[in-house]
């Protein structure tokens, strides 16, 4: 029994650790500007779409082309940003709530219209197999990302801690305003939280479609975990986000183990409003 | 001084009511169908609007009141074979209960909360019915038409079907013009404005919301219990995916929150697009509809980010500036 | 008979004490002047009597009811209510709805509300702006709004939050005016948050001095400003908030 447990505690830290990734260019985009960001889970759709690519005409595995692809979803950040985003961030949050659900269908047009709605994965990645530790068996290509996405969850938090850069962007999601008054290029600030953050979304997905398939949709799916994710966590705090990730995926883990698989998001969501009943910010939110 | 652009509105918005009435009657059969179809979503546009627009609480997830009304007439009628009438009472009584119920813990939230609780709310329902045999799990529940009459809620001919979701957009509408110029209409509005203001003023927070979200709750319920019913089936994808959340939120969004009009517009605007797109471009699968569809709504919120009504109000406000400077 | 009995109130945040153990009464038809100097707890006081926040411990009685448990609005109903230092105005409604949504406490009528609404424009000297929008208004107009949106919940206790900071000197004669025919015409009783010394004292029979969250001082406001406590309170917080400035001018 306990090597039970053993096992589902460490496929819930695996998956956990692939959420949190997912959710910290979420709360990264939120703490910035105050902007939530429905079509989050439909960036990380485009990046796994962007990985199938290569795998499909230059036969590049995801483990290889990862960096490509992190550029370009920088890239498409970076637009989405100076296009869309920098247009309503004055808004009232309603109009933003529905720009980006809008962006997010538009995406999954996209992604239809180029990719078809067939449901793709790469038969043959490089990071198959299992490990077996002590009667525990993990997935390879599980393990590697969690590994991965735990580290760069730690780099981008040292990166806005330790950095110059990042004291900038500290500055700016405190009171834009007053960062500006002291020479901080928030419009700069601003377009580099976009493209770090549709990078973090680049690497999740290129690591996914190691083990995972992928189809216009499957991004609602990534959304709404992601936005419990950071909303769990408590709104703005970038460790909070980290954490409920873990939580999420080992109470899924859980869920799944000794409930019908239907239930599943019964009662990772179900955790989210009782959470809330009890603690209104989130786990560490922030107080104002 | 009030009373002009209120008036054009309410004007516009009779119009557009006998248009809607007048024109079915002329149309083919599946002209009436895309007539009921987009009344039964403008109620739920109406009435999402009482609790998102004017109370300012975003429902991301308001697709549950939808097919908690639609599953509950669905079991009363085929199930124990009641009389759809008393089907349609279940329905709206579950919907209070059930908006009741999760009204009690999350209308205390602030805004970002609420959202994603409203959202929360919205999946574990899905899963819930997916996962619920009794109610045939994924594969929904059939209702057999037996008698067609009034008695009944079923009808031969389509027109009556139309008439009856008609009947409903009065009522919401009615009950939104009463809303604007009631109390509850400016408490409403005073929360959604600065909730610790009104508290001040003797405003309660928590009853005001949450009559505006019962009543926006059986409203939409009585359009998932008159779905069951046009329909005769119901299943999981038909009644709470949020794809039925997010155009019942774009169609307040597009039109303008917060105004009697507004969601009416959005009706009229949504609708049309989604139905005509899906039918010229649906069919390919290659997603041209959700292409358009998308870039629309970014347009919409880049270019007017109030709506529709924010370009009304935007036309008659100078005027009235200019007014108060005269006097 | 005290309107307001306030007794041995106690709120801390985290280590600091914002309220310590503060006893006061108000009678009916005073206007009382609550001075102290910045983060005196002035309006944590009045955050916690209108149930803002929660007290540690101690009682607050009104008008013989023990607002222990009561919520803001409940509090309000009963007849207090209180205006905040950064007016809240709603913007999507103009001047008269503002009112209006005062006037509401009372009557379930629009027209009524309206009506009510009117009267309380009249009395501040609104009535010419009732349509405008809120942007339209200068800061003295929103400050007067504020207290209009208080009136007109007919309250039997109002407590007035800095209406006069960041006005002129002309305009804050004509918030004294409107304060004395409030307390003269309507017979409502006021306490008063102020940071303008020459406005208060004469304004107010009895003054309360906060220090660290502490009533350091009580009484006629002769008797407050030659009262060596408050000498002290208000030097110190001089001294500690603008230091550079007398280091400069004795050296």
């Amino acid at each position: 029994m306990s090597d039970v447990i053993i096992q589902l505690v460490l496929s819930g830290i695996l998956w956990g650790s692939v959420y949190a990734l997912i959710a910290s260019g979420l709360t990264l985009i939120y703490s910035m500007m105050s902007i939530i960001n429905f079509a989050h889970g439909d960036l990380l759709m485009l990046a796994m779409y962007f990985a199938f690519t290569f795998f499909l005409k230059f036969n590049i595995d995801p483990i290889y082309s990862f960096p490509v692809v992190i550029i370009l979803l920088g890239v498409v950040g970076f637009i989405i940003y100076k296009i869309l985003i920098r247009r309503v961030i004055e808004a009232p949050m309603f109009a933003q709530v529905f720009c980006t659900f809008g962006l997010g269908v538009f995406i999954q047009g996209l992604a239809q219209f180029i990719w078809s709605p067939i449901y793709r994965n790469i038969p043959t990645p490089v990071l198959s197999g299992v490990w077996r530790i002590m009667g525990i068996s993990v997935s390879k290509s599980q393990v590697i990302t969690a590994i991965v996405a735990i580290s760069a969850a730690l780099l981008t938090y040292i990166f806005i801690t330790k950095t110059k850069t990042g004291w900038s962007m500290l500055a700016v999601s405190q009171d834009s305003e007053a960062a500006a008054l002291m020479g901080i290029p928030v419009e700069k600030i601003y377009s580099l939280t976009w493209i770090l953050g549709a990078a973090l979304i680049g690497l999740a997905g290129s690591f996914m479609m190691e083990f995972y398939y992928v189809y216009p949709t499957v991004g609602t799916v990534f959304s709404n975990i992601a936005l419990i994710t950071i909303a769990l966590g408590g709104f703005g705090s970038i460790e909070g986000a980290f954490l409920a990730g873990l939580i999420v995926g080992v109470v899924e883990s859980f869920s799944g183990f000794f409930l019908p698989s239907m239930l599943k998001p019964v009662i990772v969501f179900s955790l989210y409003l009782v959470v809330i009943t009890v603690r209104p910010k989130g786990l560490l939110g922030r107080v104002s | 001084m009030k009373l002009p652009r209120k008036f054009t509105e309410y004007a516009i918005l009779i119009i557009i009511i006998v248009t809607i009435f007048i024109v079915p009657h002329f149309v083919s059969s599946f002209g009436i169908h895309f007539f009921i179809i987009l009344t039964m979503y403008a109620i739920m546009a109406i009435a999402w609007n009482w609790v998102g627009g004017y109370a300012g609480q975003v429902s991301v997830g308001h697709a549950v009141y939808f097919g908690i009304g639609a599953y509950s007439t669905a079991i009363v009628q085929e199930m124990f074979k009641l009389n759809p009438w008393f089907g349609l009472l279940t329905g709206v009584l579950v919907a209070l209960l059930f908006s009741l119920a999760v009204g009690l813990p999350t209308l205390r939230l602030s805004g970002r909360y609420f959202v994603i609780s409203t959202l929360a709310i919205g999946e574990i329902m899905y899963s819930l019915v997916m996962g619920w045999d009794f109610v045939g799990g994924g594969g929904g529940i059939y209702i057999k038409k037996i008698f067609y009459s009034f008695r009944s809620l079923t009808f031969t001919n389509i027109i009556s079907y139309f008439y009856l979701i008609f009947a409903f957009f009065l009522l919401s509408t009615v009950l939104t013009i009463w809303l604007e110029n009631s109390k509850l209409g400016f408490y409403l509005r005073a929360i959604k404005g600065d909730d610790e203001g009104a508290r001040a003023l003797g405003v309660d927070l928590r009853t005001n919301k949450q009559i505006a979200l019962s009543m926006s709750a059986m409203m939409t319920a009585i359009c998932g219990v008159f779905w069951v019913n046009y329909a005769s089936f119901i299943d999981p994808e038909s009644a709470f995916i949020n794809t039925i959340s997010v155009r019942i939120l774009l169609m307040a969004a597009v039109g303008g929150t917060g105004t009697a009009l507004g969601p009416v517009l959005g009706a009229l605007i949504i609708i049309p697009l989604t139905e005509s797109s899906r039918v010229l471009f649906g069919s390919s699968g290659r997603g041209l509809d959700l292409l358009i569809y998308g870039f629309l709504i970014m347009i919409i919120a880049v270019a007017q980010p109030r709506g529709i009504m924010g370009l009304f109000n935007r036309l008659s406000k100078p005027q009235k500036i200019d007014q108060e400077l005269i006097t | 008979m005290g309107l307001l009995q306030i007794r041995e109130l106690n709120k801390r945040f985290g280590g600091v004490k914002a309220l310590d153990c503060v006893d006061l009464e108000v009678n009916q038809g005073e206007i009382v002047g609550l001075i102290g100097p910045n983060g005196a707890g002035k309006s944590t006081l009045f955050a916690v009597i209108t149930a803002y926040l929660k007290s540690d411990n101690g009682n607050v009685i009104f008008n013989g009811i023990n607002l222990q448990g009561l919520r803001t609005d409940q509090i309000a109903k009963l007849g207090m209510v209180r205006t905040f230092q950064i007016v809240r105005p709603i913007k999507e409604m103009n001047v008269r709805e503002n009112i209006m949504v005062g006037a509401f406490i009372n009557t379930n009528k629009v027209s009524l509300a309206n009506k009510i609404a009117y009267e309380t424009l009249d009395f501040i000297g609104m009535s010419e702006k009732s349509e405008y929008n809120i942007s339209a208004l200068t800061l003295a107009d929103k400050k007067r709004l504020e207290v209009g949106r208080a009136l007109a919940t007919s309250p039997k206790l109002i407590l007035l939050d800095e209406v006069m900071a960041g006005l002129t000197p002309s305009e804050s004669h004509d918030a004294v005016k409107l304060i004395r025919r409030i307390n003269d015409e309507l017979k409502i009783t006021l306490i008063i948050v102020e940071h303008v010394m020459e406005v208060i004292m004469p304004l107010s029979k009895k003054i309360v001095v906060l220090d660290y969250g502490a009533k350091i001082a009580e009484g006629t406001p002769h008797e407050v400003s030659i009262n060596p406590l408050v000498i002290s309170a208000y030097l110190g917080s001089f001294d500690a908030k603008s230091g550079v400035k007398l280091h400069d001018s004795t050296s």
